[in-house]
């Protein structure tokens, strides 16, 4: 009888032994992970609407391999909202036995948004994530602005930099934020970065029953040039 | 006297071979520059496996401006052959995109200076704006020196691009190895 239980509970701890282990697995596999997407023009407005596009999403990768998306369009316009060409999307990513990273590429040549009201040469959007022994990071370095004007009013001269989250301002429509960037992860075990080079919200106000305006409401967007990467779990 | 007519004739010979094949060699091939492909020489001491993108800003040589660029190659562990490869280099002055087609040699090395280090030479097909689509022969090197952000202003990585066909048309020629404006290098 002593036996049979002290056989039985042999049986358990090697049960417990084994789903511990499987657990291990799975928890490292998940710890190690990259993901990329990447896509040059997405409209959403009461008048008009496009997908993303053209874009480019990082397959699945698993160590210690990498793998990479790219795609391309000559020309892209979408009536009452937009018009641009030479536009790419690139994403690649990479688990090695030590660190993984993920870098993504959006661009866009001869941006017209909503007739005129914000034009750009080229706007060129970068994201790079990774993680090594020592943490994990991302940056948005390499996203610029070529000869961007907005509302009129030259924001870039030549190829530049426009300080992240810059938000502008557009009467009677709404507002735009260039260089947008939202940063996920923890910084230690994950790390990603989205960045929409050109994002303009549309608003209609919202008014009271004495017919003063109480506040604004989103009726639409658009983003121009986004690259999106990340790592870790 | 026949004899030693045959003898003087393959002494000249020997002599005459041994100073071609000194001719048509590096003194000293190890030594090579940077500059120097690695895979004339069939280096591979560096990875096999490496994936990368982001931009360069070359400045000094035949194609300058914003390139961007991503890729994922893998190579066999003797370097003899490239597995699985794609690339995709964009040169934005000039609206050319150039995609990878096949590979003919590939190379890896660990450079002191350089970091981790790939070479190859292919075939890819650019398209220049709405122009159709033609074949050019490549070279390609890319070194992971460290991680992405952790030089100032650009690097630690590099990249560098060519046709090497000679062309000097817009969109065609040399990036020389330009460090990172943004992105990374990863060898795995």
């Amino acid at each position: 009888m002593t036996f049979m239980r002290v056989h039985g509970m042999h049986r358990l701890l090697a049960l417990a032994c084994i789903a511990g282990s499987t657990t291990g697995v799975v928890t490292a596999a998940e710890a190690q992970s990259v993901t990329g997407n990447a896509y040059a023009v997405y409209v959403n407005t009461p008048l008009a609407g496009q997908t993303q596009s053209p874009q480019a999403v990082l397959p699945a990768v698993w160590e210690p391999n990498g793998d990479m998306a790219s795609t391309t369009a000559d020309a892209l316009s979408v009536p009452n909202a937009l018009s641009s060409d030479f536009l790419n999307s690139m994403t690649s990513g990479a688990i090695g036995s030590a660190d993984a990273g993920a870098q993504s590429v959006a661009s866009v040549a001869h941006v017209n948004i909503l007739g005129g009201l914000i034009t750009a040469k080229e706007v060129v959007a970068n994201s790079t994530s990774s993680r090594s022994g020592s943490g994990a990071a991302s940056n948005a370095n390499g996203s610029t602005f070529e000869d961007l004007m907005v509302a009129g009013v030259p924001v870039t001269s030549g190829d530049a930099l426009v300080a992240p989250n810059t938000r502008m301002n557009l009467p009677n429509v709404g507002y735009v934020v260039l260089n947008e960037q939202k940063v996920t992860g923890d910084g230690a075990m994950s790390s990603g970065v989205t960045v929409n080079m050109i994002h303009v919200v549309l608003q209609q106000p919202v008014v009271g029953l004495l017919g003063q305006i109480t506040g604004y409401r989103q009726v639409g967007e658009i983003i121009v040039g986004s690259a999106t990467s990340a790592v870790g779990s | 006297m026949r004899t030693w007519r045959t003898l003087t004739l393959v002494v000249t010979s020997v002599a005459a071979a041994a100073v071609a094949w000194s001719c048509d060699r590096p003194s000293n091939p190890v030594a090579a520059g940077p500059e120097r492909p690695r895979f004339w020489f069939g280096e591979c001491s560096g990875e096999s496996k490496f994936t990368g993108g982001g931009r360069i800003d070359p400045t000094d040589n035949t194609m300058t401006g914003k390139v961007t660029f991503g890729f994922n190659i893998h190579a066999s562990s003797d370097c003899s052959q490239v597995l699985k490869g794609q690339f995709e280099v964009v040169h934005h002055p000039s609206q050319t995109k150039y995609h990878s087609v096949s590979f003919d040699s590939y190379a890896s090395f660990n450079d002191p200076d350089m970091g981790q280090c790939f070479e190859l030479t292919g075939t890819f097909r650019a398209k220049h704006a709405n122009g159709g689509w033609h074949d050019h022969p490549v070279f390609i090197q890319a070194c992971d020196k460290g991680e992405p952000g952790s030089s100032p202003g650009t690097g630690p990585d590099t990249f560098w691009f060519a046709t090497t066909d000679g062309s000097s048309d817009l969109g065609h020629g040399d990036t020389g190895p330009t460090p990172l404006t943004g992105g990374n290098i990863q060898a795995h």
